[in-house]
């Protein structure tokens, strides 16, 4: 019940100030922008680094936005009221988790397309590439997770973040951006898909351990 | 029976650990040194050249061992880790600590004698292949220890507990991030020919040896390096306690 | 005596190698020796303050 009550008021919180969920995407577009100025408008280069860039792209810019998911629940003070709530510490987690994948993965997944569509994507690709963001977008709040509950009460944390998180997010990005890039050469994308969803299944059972953990530490 | 026991329980203690370290550290130095000097004369001068890659597989002396340190290390830290968050015992702090920037150290050893040994081998000083990336990868995981200990540096226990926490998720992680690399270059490229090859069968014990003696000297300086830095962080971390004052008092040197 | 050293066209990558590999030790060396130095120094002064 809990679990609801606080993904509700997360999600809420974000959906209010709606730049939260519009930056990601903006950021985005710059950089993919980025991409024909430095290599030239040519579609065949585009087209080969396709799958990573867009790929990557909604990695890092989910990757700005993980620091802050407990970061103001510690500074005003609601972290240490879960905490002290009968609601186990890693459901709580959870529910972050999954109001930071409401507000942040999903709109990440209904943008890719775009994205794939300014750098060519072949077009057999996009079913896969919805589907491989879908599976990975959620480990990335909970991977978020962990990282952010321990580098909240610093004050630049988040370069720390991104170093403590990448070896977790490289197995991730291995998976899922060879998917696509499987599909583009016509090829099935069953195996990557499976072994992402490994990973979904382990990220969720483990780290709202970890994550609770480190917040636990971090309230001493 | 009963002296193992007091012997763990002793090195459990930050003074007693600092007292009975204090006689190791000279031999395990003196050892290394003389185990290295032997090894690198012998794998230099006295190995013979390998017929396919001449001079060049001579770095294999010190790359192997360093990589075989990283990795050996990390695991130290993992467990370390897992005594120190579960147990919150101090030597184990001292030494999950003391290790990290030794490993890192070896892991940037490995990546750059690989950069120099690539480039004989395969003309180019990096390669994306299996093992190269799980040890950048590695390097990585090293920083994410030891910056989060360096970042908290008001409350050096909460540090140490989170950096331990980090080590035991870079440890759990460890086999899926070298599955997922292996999986990854096993599709994208053709087998290249393994850095690593320490292990894919040296026949010619005059090779050999050399390696094994240079293990074994590194083995040894980690040792030494490892129990100086994990006595300098007691000292450190207790600095308030009466035995650290005794003890720094006491030492001759 | 002087041509065990050469080791061919690799001299360069082989005694870079090593060169670095001594360095390495070397440096983790001068920091545990300089780490201990300081911290000696400071119980030192603490205690003489009290």
């Amino acid at each position: 019940m809990r679990f609801w009550v606080l993904m509700k008021r997360d999600v809420l919180v974000s959906w209010r100030k709606k730049s939260n969920i519009y930056q990601p995407l903006v950021f985005q577009l710059l950089i993919v922008t980025m991409f024909p100025l430095g290599l030239g408008a040519g579609a065949q280069t585009l087209q080969k680094i396709a799958p990573a860039v867009v790929w990557i792209l909604a990695l890092i810019s989910t990757l700005i936005t993980l620091e802050d998911i407990f970061k103001d629940d510690y500074e005003d003070g609601s972290l240490g009221l879960y905490a002290l709530s009968g609601m186990p510490l890693s459901l709580a987690v959870l529910a972050k988790a999954a109001a930071h994948w409401l507000t942040t993965g999903v709109p990440v997944i209904l943008f890719a397309p775009v994205i794939a569509v300014l750098l060519h994507l072949p077009s057999q690709s996009y079913l896969i590439l919805m589907l491989s963001l879908l599976i990975a977008t959620p480990i990335f709040s909970l991977l978020g997770t962990v990282g952010s509950a321990l580098v909240m009460t610093l004050k630049n944390g988040g370069m720390l973040l991104s170093v403590l998180i990448m070896p977790l997010l490289a197995p991730v990005l291995i998976f899922g951006a060879g998917a696509v890039l499987e599909t583009t050469l016509g090829n099935s994308a069953t195996a990557h898909l499976t072994l992402l969803s490994g990973c979904l299944a382990l990220s969720v059972t483990l780290a709202p351990l970890a994550a609770a953990a480190a917040i636990k530490v971090n309230l001493e | 029976m009963n002296k193992i026991v007091k012997f763990y329980h002793e090195m459990g203690s930050p003074p007693s650990f600092y007292r009975i370290t204090a006689y190791w550290l000279k031999p395990l130095l003196i050892t290394s040194i003389i185990l290295m000097i032997y090894g690198l004369v012998d794998g230099l001068f006295f190995a013979p050249p390998d017929y396919q890659q001449g001079d060049s597989y001579r770095i294999m002396f010190v790359h192997v061992p360093a990589a075989w340190m990283s990795m050996f290390i990390y695991g130290i830290i993992g467990v370390a880790g897992i005594i120190t968050f579960v147990w919150r015992m101090k030597v184990a702090e001292a030494v999950m600590m003391a290790s990290a920037p030794i490993g890192a150290l070896f892991t940037a050893l490995t990546l750059l004698t690989g950069m120099l040994w690539g480039k004989p081998m395969w003309g180019t000083y990096w390669d994306w292949d299996a093992r190269m990336t799980s040890e950048l990868i590695l390097l990585f995981l090293y920083i994410g220890v030891i910056g989060i200990y360096s970042a908290y540096d008001d409350d050096p226990r909460k540090a140490a507990r989170l950096a331990a926490l980090v080590a035991i998720i870079g440890l759990v992680n460890l086999p899926i991030i070298r599955y997922s690399v292996t999986w990854w270059t096993s599709i994208h490229q053709g087998a290249s020919i393994s850095l690593m090859g320490g292990n894919t069968g040296i026949k010619d014990w005059s090779m050999l040896r050399p390696l094994l003696v240079m293990a074994l000297a590194t083995k040894f300086y980690y040792m030494y390096s490892m129990l100086a830095r994990a006595r300098n962080y007691l000292l450190r971390t207790e600095e308030q306690k009466s035995w650290v004052i005794k003890a720094v008092n006491k030492q001759s040197e | 005596m002087l041509e065990l050293f050469d080791m061919g066209k690799y001299n360069f990558f082989v005694w870079s190698s090593i060169s670095l590999f001594i360095l390495m030790i070397a440096v983790d060396l001068g920091s545990v020796w300089k780490q201990r130095k300081q911290i000696t120094r400071r119980v030192k002064a603490r205690h003489r303050r009290k």
